[in-house]
């Protein structure tokens, strides 16, 4: 994993994940900073132009580090909450609506695990009902494992507290961290997916989708219980058949009956989101096609209800209904 | 490979003209016209000699932001880079270093710049008034990249602003070893380096201009009828889709059969993409 700098807050740099860090990335130049807005935040930056060689910054996360999850975010099991120990992702997305929401393309990772686990801890106890915990929301939990050690910190952490859910959402096939442990019964390792054609196209850098079953069916296995998130569903020609191959694929390899849940969610961003990626990618087609927007969220005016009504038919050819959510 | 621009896209900032004599061969810079420190080429590369110090650097830059080429948009680099000799505690005499921190000796906000050059050597350059004789912290002594920074940020694109170094003193060979001579060898021994730094800005610039630009067909609209601000913008857009999309022929033939007036104009060209859009089984 290569870095073009690595930025480090000054508060944190004898924390003892920035000095792991530090010795494993030690080619890489390292430059000191206050806070990590600093280089983060500021405006006129081009996520297009710092994509081709991001940097990383190690912070320390101030203020709340749990906050509830969106409506519909995941499958009902109790009150839904999220963490970001990271901003940014690895990976390169054409629809990820990261590169919307940041004017930066540089990885932030907040060091400080402690504090998003007191977080945890403290949601937890104040939640009778149980508590599902979602990472992944902000970046991809797994890609970057070796830097970030979030599993080697987090199962361990939620293994001591069977009552709350961790669900880890990825597209990384880096999953030799989980195969270690035991597997825990109240993690759950969600993997997203779009046929193949959409991910050669727009999922750059990301893992290829028979590398990315095969890495779900180690996990699965080994007894970690898993999740398939089809999304985003970009509607297009052809996509109903795109879809039917896709599922057949993924249940070809992986075991409909032991998966722990199964989603379908459209293409769908904020407005301003998609006003800032079409300022980044003018040249893209996806973002050039025709939308559609309700209470602020853009969508492809080529998706909608009745699609999502014909890949759950097929879907459900698969799966049984009782797994399935439809992702808000 | 040369890119033949019409407009500029890197600008190097250079304090001495000893400096700027290599920089003027290396990319076959000309004097531009009604100036006496701006060099140019017909590759997209200008070069601007400011003098030693950060108000020089700043009269430079106000001086030259009233000629008529700083007023035309496409003559305003999006990529600017300072190079220039500096001092260093531990680099070697003839090392480059490319600049990943800038801060003053009496400013306390230090800048970022966007790690996007490939170096052998990266640091901060911390800019002073007076040349540093006895380099008390680890970083390149200059005394302009700090102003060059604050001027360049009013022009150009942050992450295309960048500055580079080359070392000319350290404590085994003091400043008053630099003459013209010295910093031509130096420079010319870095030749490749900057070379390299300056093909990479000069193309990142080019696609952000590229990317940047009118669709033909716009220019051609708004060259026809008058359009106010806001519906040039949702006319340059619409007509942006279309080539995106692959469908510029259609556009045209719908600019063929004639409009009456920007609104109308807007209606069609929206009636028409929405028209396309269907989701079926092949
Ligand atoms: S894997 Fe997810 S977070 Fe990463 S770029 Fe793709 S959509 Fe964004």
């Amino acid at each position: 994993m290569k870095f073009s700098a690595v930025y480090i807050e000054r508060a944190i740099a004898e924390h003892e994940l920035t000095q792991r860090i530090i010795a494993r990335v030690s080619e890489t130049p390292v430059i000191t900073i206050d806070r990590y807005g600093e280089v983060f935040n500021r405006a006129g930056q081009n996520f297009r132009i710092q994509k081709r060689a991001p940097a990383l910054i190690l912070a320390k996360k101030h203020g709340k580090t749990v906050l509830p999850a969106p409506e519909g975010y995941g499958f009902e099991q109790g009150r839904g909450f999220y963490f970001s120990h990271m901003l940014n992702c690895l990976y390169d997305c054409r629809y990820c609506f990261l590169q919307g929401m940041y004017r930066s393309a540089h990885y932030v990772l907040f060091v400080n695990y402690e504090d998003f686990m007191a977080g945890i801890d403290a949601e937890a106890l104040s939640h009778d009902e149980g508590t599902v915990f979602y990472s992944g929301y902000d970046c991809d939990s797994l890609a970057m494992e070796p830097i970030s050690a979030f599993c080697e910190s987090f199962i361990p952490f939620f293994a001591n507290r069977p009552a709350s859910i961790l669900e880890v959402r990825t597209k990384s096939t880096q999953v030799r961290q989980l195969l270690d442990f035991q597997p825990i019964d109240n993690c759950v390792v969600a993997m997203s997916f779009t046929p193949e054609a959409a991910s050669k196209r727009w999922e750059h850098k990301v893992p290829n989708l028979s590398k990315r079953l095969q890495a779900m069916k180690k996990l699965q296995r080994s007894g970690w219980k898993i999740a398939v998130r089809f999304e985003p569903v970009i509607g297009e020609a052809g996509v109903e058949a795109e879809y039917e191959r896709l599922f057949s694929q993924t249940f070809s390899v992986l075991s409909a009956d032991e998966l722990h849940s199964v989603s379908l969610g459209e293409f769908r961003l904020p407005a301003q989101f998609h006003k800032n990626l079409v300022k980044l990618y003018p040249d893209e087609d996806l973002l050039a096609r025709e939308t559609v927007q309700h209470d602020g969220m853009l969508s492809l005016a080529a998706g909608g209800e009745a699609l999502l009504e014909a890949l759950e038919d097929r879907l459900f050819s698969y799966v049984d209904r009782s797994r399935y959510y439809r992702c808000a | 490979m040369p890119i033949s621009s019409e407009s500029v896209l890197v600008t190097l900032v250079v304090a001495l003209p000893a400096e700027a004599g290599p920089l003027k061969n290396f990319f076959q810079l000309k004097p531009l016209r009604a100036t006496n420190n701006v060099f140019q080429s017909d590759q997209g590369i200008r070069l601007l000699v400011t003098g030693v110090g950060r108000k020089n650097l700043n009269h430079s830059f106000a001086r030259f932001a009233r000629t008529e080429f700083a007023k035309e948009s496409q003559q305003v680099s999006p990529a600017w880079l300072n190079i220039g000799i500096a001092g260093h505690r531990e680099l070697a005499v003839g090392e480059m270093m490319v600049a990943n921190k800038i801060s003053c000796a009496v400013s306390a906000q230090p800048s970022f710049p966007t790690p996007v050059l490939s170096a052998n050597h990266y640091g901060e350059v911390l800019t002073v008034d007076e040349p540093e004789l006895t380099y008390p912290q680890n970083a390149a002594y200059d005394m302009e990249a700090h102003a060059f920074w604050d001027m360049a940020l009013n022009y150009g694109m942050l992450d295309l602003i960048q500055c580079c170094k080359l070392i000319s003193d350290n404590p085994h060979g003091g400043v008053e070893k630099i003459t013209t001579a010295v910093i031509d060898e130096i420079f010319c021994a870095a030749s490749y380096e900057i070379r390299q730094h300056v093909d990479l800005l000069r193309n990142l610039a080019y696609e952000q201009q590229h990317l940047m630009s009118d669709p033909a067909l716009y220019l051609e609209i708004a060259d026809r009828i008058h359009l106010n601000v806001n519906q040039a913008l949702q006319i340059r857009r619409l007509c942006q889709r279309f080539v995106t999309l692959n469908r510029e022929s259609e556009l045209e033939a719908l600019l063929a059969t004639g409009y009456h007036s920007a609104r109308d104009l807007t209606q069609i060209l929206r009636e028409s993409l929405k028209s396309a859009v269907k989701v079926t089984e092949e």
